[in-house]
């Protein structure tokens, strides 16, 4: 299990915890669904770092399968208003790094990942959010496969 | 379901701070303005209810489907995108654009949010 490191650098929020060794992501207002869930670690699943494991550290049972947008779809560009950007400390796109929720099925064809509703991490600072896009072209379930 | 009935340029106040007013009338559809701090989510119902069917269908996946996607995505990795030696653990930064640094002082809470600015796909 590899976990990611980041400096902590500037002022604001960071999240100085740590969990079994891993530095702890929080996410203060929770995913949509699991709102008082609010501190996770993100474990990488390989070595390329193509693949992430969103554990809840409060509740065992809850994980998400995450992958980095630009592997699947790098034309894919959520824009984050003002207060985001404040609220999470994120002044250009090193600041932010967009990770897509995959619903894994019994293939690779079934995988779908979540483009309506991506979580955008801050490295830096440990914290992240799952912003939600009002927008219809982007389907909560778009298959992989077709990246 | 408490029910009352405005009219354009009139407002309701929910709990202390989030304030919700009738902006616009037209056919069957109402423009809908919201005052909420910023720690308040608001959404489009059908929106967010989809979001947290998907989130809960993903949440807690078998290991075995889990270990099946790893290395399905080993096998599908696109020839030539590693460079030798390096294993990213955070993978380059994906491209979210921050918005242009505006003048003047934000507005005290969101009007009805105007659609996202997002690449037109033509």
């Amino acid at each position: 299990m590899v976990g990611f490191s980041a400096d902590n650098e500037g002022v604001g929020v960071t999240s100085t915890e740590s969990f079994d060794g891993l530095p702890i992501v929080e996410i203060p207002e929770g995913i949509v669904g699991f709102p008082e869930l609010t501190k996770y670690v993100l474990v990488g699943l390989d070595d390329e770092g193509m693949v992430f494991d969103l554990r809840s550290i409060e509740d065992e049972r809850i994980r998400f399968v995450v992958v980095p947008s630009m592997r699947f779809f790098p034309d894919y560009q959520p824009e984050i208003d003002d207060d985001f950007a404040a609220q999470y400390s994120i002044k250009d796109s090193s600041d932010a790094l967009v990770l897509l929720v995959v619903t894994l099925g019994a293939s690779m064809a079934d995988c779908t990942a979540n483009l309506m509703a991506p979580i955008v991490l801050n490295p830096h600072k440990r914290i992240a959010a799952q912003i939600v896009l009002d927008n219809p072209d982007f389907s909560v379930r778009v298959p992989l496969s077709a990246a | 379901m408490l029910v009352l009935s405005r009219r354009v340029g009139e407002s309701l106040v929910i709990g202390d701070n989030v304030v919700v007013t009738v902006l616009e009338v037209r056919g069957d559809m109402i423009r809908i303005g919201i005052d909420a701090p910023r720690e308040v989510k608001v959404h489009r119902s059908e929106v967010f209810q989809a979001i947290e069917e998907a989130n809960k269908a993903a949440a807690s996946p078998a290991a075995q489907s889990i270990a099946a996607f790893t290395s399905a995505l080993a096998a599908k990795k696109p020839a030539g995108n590693k460079a030798a030696g390096t294993t990213p653990l955070v993978p380059r930064p994906s491209v979210v654009r921050p918005p242009a640094p505006k003048p003047g002082t934000p507005p005290p809470g969101r009007q009805a949010p105007p659609p996202p600015q997002l690449p037109s796909k033509d």
